[in-house]
Formats: C-alpha cells, sequence, structure tokens
C-alpha cells in the first residue's frame, strides 16, 4: 500500500536521511523505532509531503507522491498525526475535528464524522467547546488522532503518540491504535515505548543515523540481540 | 463645562479608533497567517482613500457603491501581489522574514508612485458627510459617527468569517499551528492567497471610511501605515480582541493631544504610544502574543 524506495532527505547541508526504504501492506501496523535524532520524524513528514524530498520514491497504492503536496496526500487518503500533536489550541475542540474533516473525500461527512468521532472518545463530545490547548495531554493526543481520522484516511501515521503521557494513558493509546487498525486502516507507528508497541505490530523498521539498520516480523525484532541491548535495556 | 470636553473628547477618539480597528485587524489577519509585516499596508488604505474621493469629486459617487467596489479591486490586487511576489519568497530560510520585510518596503513605494502619477500629489478629502447631530451637551460628527458603524459591520462580518465558515477556520488554524494545517491536509497557499487578498481588501474598506475624516495625499500612507502597527502592537500581534482595544487607545491619544497640545503632537502621539508599549509590555496591553 505505501512503500519508500531509498528516501533521501537534508537540512541544508545536514543529511537526515540516507536511502530509507519501506514497505507497508494493507491493514498492518508497522512500528518504526530508534534513538532520538535517528530520522523516524523526517521519514513520517516526508511521507506525509511536509518536508522537501531530494531524492528517492514514495508510492501511495501504487500512486508516485514524494512531488505532492500535503492536502493532495491528504486527498488521497494517507494522514499524519504530527510528534509534539500540533492542535489549533485556541480553536474548540469541535473546530479542531472540523478543520481535520476539510479533505474533499470527507467533506460531506463532516457532521457524521464529528457525531463518530464524539462517539468513540466521549471527552471529546464532553469538552466540544472547549479550546484545544485548555484539554489535558491524554485528551490533546486523543483529539489530534480523532482530527487525523476525520479525513476518512486509509492508512494512519502516528508520530510518538505516547510521548510524555504516564503509563496508565500510554496503554489507553496504544489500546486506540489496536481498535484504528481494527477499523480497517493501516498504521504507521513511531514509537519511544518499543516493547508495548511491538506487541501490537506486526512488523518493525529499526532507524539509526538515518538508515534503516534492522527490519522484520515485530516478534523477530523483538528478539534481535542489538535491539535488546540498545532499547530494551536486556544485556 | 469640563466633563462635557472630556466626554467630546473621548467619543470623538472612540469613533476614529473605529476606523483604525479596521485598518489594523486587515493587517492582522495577514500576519497571522503568512507572518508577514505588511509595510505598504497604508498604500492600500490610501490608494482606496484617493480612489474614493476621486470618485466622488467627478461622479458624487456613494460611499455605498465605491466601498465594495474598492473591496473588490484591491482584494484582486492583494491575491495578484501574494501569487505574483510573495509566494516566490523562500520559505525555509531564517532570513524569510527579512526578505519579506524588504518586499513589502518596496512594494510601499512602488504605490507611493503610482498613486502619485494617478491622483496627483494633491491633499483630498470626501466632504460628504458635514454635518453633526447634537445630544445633550455633545456633538457627534455624522462623518465619524458613519465611518465608526460601517468599521463595525465590517469587523463584525469578519469577525463571522473567521469563526464559522470553513476559510475561516482554515484561516485561524493556519494562523495558529502551521504544521498542523499541513498534517490537516488544509490548502496553506490557498489559505495564504486568500488572506492577504483579504486584509489588502478591509485596508481598503478602511480607507474609504477614513477620507470621511481626514484629509490625505499618495504619501500620507506611511502614517497609516504606523497607526496601523501601533495598534496591533498594543493589542498583541495575532490578537483580534486586543486589536479593538488598542484602537481605542490610539483614537483617544490622538484625540486628546490634539486638543490639549497640538496637531503636531497628535499626530506624533501613536508613535510615542508604540514605543513605550514595546519598551514595557512588548506582548500588547493584554499581554497576550499570537506570535
Amino acid at each position: 500500500m505505501l512503500s519508500v524506495r531509498d528516501l533521501n532527505v537534508s537540512y541544508g547541508d545536514f543529511k537526515a536521511l540516507h536511502g530509507v526504504s519501506l514497505e507497508v501492506d494493507e491493514g498492518e501496523t508497522v512500528v518504526i523505532v530508534g534513538a532520538n535524532g535517528a530520522g523516524k520524524t523526517t521519514t513520517m513528514k516526508s511521507i506525509a509531503g511536509i518536508l522537501h524530498v531530494r531524492s528517492g520514491e514514495i508510492q501511495l497504492c501504487g500512486e508516485r507522491i514524494e512531488r505532492k503536496s500535503p492536502r493532495e496526500i491528504v486527498e488521497r487518503g494517507l494522514v499524519l498525526v504530527p510528534e509534539g500533536r500540533h492542535l489549533f489550541a485556541e480553536m474548540t475542540v469541535q473546530e479542531n475535528l472540523l478543520v481535520g474533516g476539510q479533505a474533499v473525500r470527507s467533506r460531506r461527512n463532516l457532521r457524521a464524522n464529528t457525531a463518530a468521532m464524539e462517539e468513540r472518545f466521549p471527552i471529546l463530545g464532553q469538552r466540544r467547546s472547549q479550546a484545544a490547548g485548555t484539554l489535558s495531554g491524554g485528551e490533546q493526543q486523543m483529539l489530534a488522532v480523532a482530527r487525523a481520522l476525520m479525513s476518512e484516511p486509509r492508512i494512519i501515521l502516528m508520530d510518538e503518540p505516547s510521548i510524555g503521557l504516564s503509563p496508565l494513558l500510554t496503554a489507553r493509546i496504544f489500546a486506540m491504535v489496536r481498535e484504528i487498525n481494527g477499523m480497517g486502516i493501516t498504521v504507521v507507528l513511531v514509537e519511544q515505548n518499543v516493547v508495548q508497541s511491538l506487541e501490537l505490530a506486526t512488523r518493525a523498521y529499526v532507524i539509526a543515523e538515518g538508515r534503516v539498520v534492522l527490519q522484520g516480523g515485530a516478534a523477530e525484532i523483538r528478539g534481535h540481540a542489538d535491539v535488546k541491548r540498545a532499547y530494551l535495556g536486556e544485556v | 463645562m469640563h466633563a462635557a470636553l472630556i466626554g467630546q473628547l473621548t467619543i470623538d477618539g472612540l469613533l476614529v479608533g473605529g476606523v483604525y480597528a479596521l485598518s489594523a485587524l486587515g493587517l492582522n489577519v495577514i500576519f497571522g497567517v503568512m507572518r508577514i509585516v505588511n509595510l505598504a499596508h497604508g498604500e492600500f488604505v490610501i490608494g482606496a482613500a484617493l480612489l474614493a474621493a476621486v470618485l466622488f469629486e467627478r461622479w458624487h459617487a456613494n460611499l455605498f457603491v465605491v466601498l465594495p467596489l474598492a473591496f473588490v479591486l484591491a482584494f484582486g490586487l492583494g491575491a495578484l501581489i501574494q501569487r505574483a511576489f510573495l509566494r516566490r519568497l523562500p520559505e525555509d530560510l531564517a532570513s524569510a522574514e527579512t526578505t519579506s520585510l524588504l518586499m513589502t518596503f518596496g512594494l510601499s513605494y512602488f504605490f507611493v508612485g503610482a498613486w502619485l502619477a494617478f491622483f496627483s500629489g494633491n491633499f483630498r478629502s470626501v466632504p460628504y458627510l458635514t454635518g453633526a447631530w447634537t445630544i445633550g451637551p455633545f456633538s457627534i460628527a455624522q462623518a465619524r459617527l458613519v465611518a465608526f458603524v460601517a468599521s463595525g459591520i465590517i469587523a463584525v462580518l469578519l469577525a463571522m468569517l473567521l469563526r464559522y465558515t470553513a476559510l475561516g477556520r482554515s484561516i485561524r488554524a493556519t494562523s495558529q499551528n502551521l504544521q498542523g494545517a499541513l498534517a490537516c491536509g488544509v490548502d496553506v497557499e490557498r489559505v495564504r492567497t486568500l488572506s492577504f487578498a483579504l486584509g489588502t481588501a478591509i485596508a481598503a474598506a478602511s480607507g474609504c471610511l477614513l477620507i470621511l475624516i481626514f484629509t490625505v495625499n499618495p504619501e500620507t500612507g506611511a502614517n497609516v501605515t504606523l497607526a496601523s502597527f501601533a495598534v496591533i502592537a498594543l493589542g498583541g500581534l495575532g490578537n483580534y480582541a486586543g486589536t479593538l482595544v488598542g484602537a481605542a487607545v490610539i483614537g483617544l491619544a490622538v484625540s486628546f493631544t490634539g486638543y490639549f497640545a497640538t496637531a503636531q503632537v497628535a499626530q506624533a502621539a501613536p508613535y510615542v504610544l508604540f514605543i513605550l508599549v514595546l519598551l514595557v509590555r512588548p506582548a500588547g496591553i493584554l499581554g497576550k502574543s499570537g506570535a
């Protein structure tokens, strides 16, 4: 469904990605792990069209998208939940959802989709008229995910959805990721919580210094000695 | 008697403040979305003011015809300028703000020249409403009241556009969080073009109202730009409600200094306030900055 081939991205003189390649099949949950600054967020933003790709190919359902605008990519059914949420803090919860649903494909279902999100995340319904910036961290993350779902995506990219959240809330976020995948939406997840994310993933990629250094089935990655040492604190 | 005088100056000041507010709102919409400080803003205000004056001289054109006409023309001109110039500025560079500042500075000079060529350097006004209504001890100039009410109506329409329409939500979303807007698939380029066009059109509308009260020529634009900046500095960049407060303060300052000191001092008043606020409360009187 999503195929990334030999992706190169630079910030000025700094080369952030050196030929990253990924494959994501329909219905999968793929997790990308790696240290801070390894290039995970850069990969996600490049796929979503927010960063300029120097070279390489990104295909979504067989169509090249590496030169498309973020809007065109959302229209094609790929949406990003950015790291740090990037909500519209002074707009209400409901307005945030409405902005999320402006893609042509989802626009005519705006009302129904808003109602569906409020049913799925009751807290968002209760806080409908509250400014998004006044929500708690966990609620904000739910809103960021709900806002992305408003565009009726076929594939959702989530960048560190559990960052800064308590273990309890993190568990809820992971339950939510499972649910979203259960709705038939393909998931690409960037996570610091390596153990938990590998539990719900079908496959995983490990990125270090802008390169894919390891890839495979989630269980296989979980058992890999390097991963144990670097991310799981095991010797 | 003293109380009556203060009341009169307050009324005059607040009525003019309404027009300042409108001009500053236009500037604020543009800044909010594009993070561009538009130094050519006053030229759009003055261009429309001079157009209104000429149409009045030639054909006694009614304000209610001229204002929508200027609005539409300025909207088109704003869209054109954004597409032709501002959009081509490099986006990722740290120098982008400086570059846009230089570009709008250049545009400002270009339009001063263009208005001089079109309208000559004469000072013009529109003696359209010259009477006054008397209410108790106060005299309310018709021109000021009409300008104030019209500014208020346009500001309310703008607020409704921003609050209740999909375009308005996109404009606010892009102002508040560009990365978030991009992630949601908001057509940021379109929002930028429409915001610049809208800001320019609002500037033009305020020009049509300003000329009911003041006499202007093509070189008055810089004063208007600075007064609008003073309003925004007082209210906080990107803060729409603060703009109204800032405009009231500037209007009152001009009105009171004009009476108790001289007209020259009154002209300097907005800038003195501007500098004071930047020194003491850089985020504006309300202490909240959208920047």
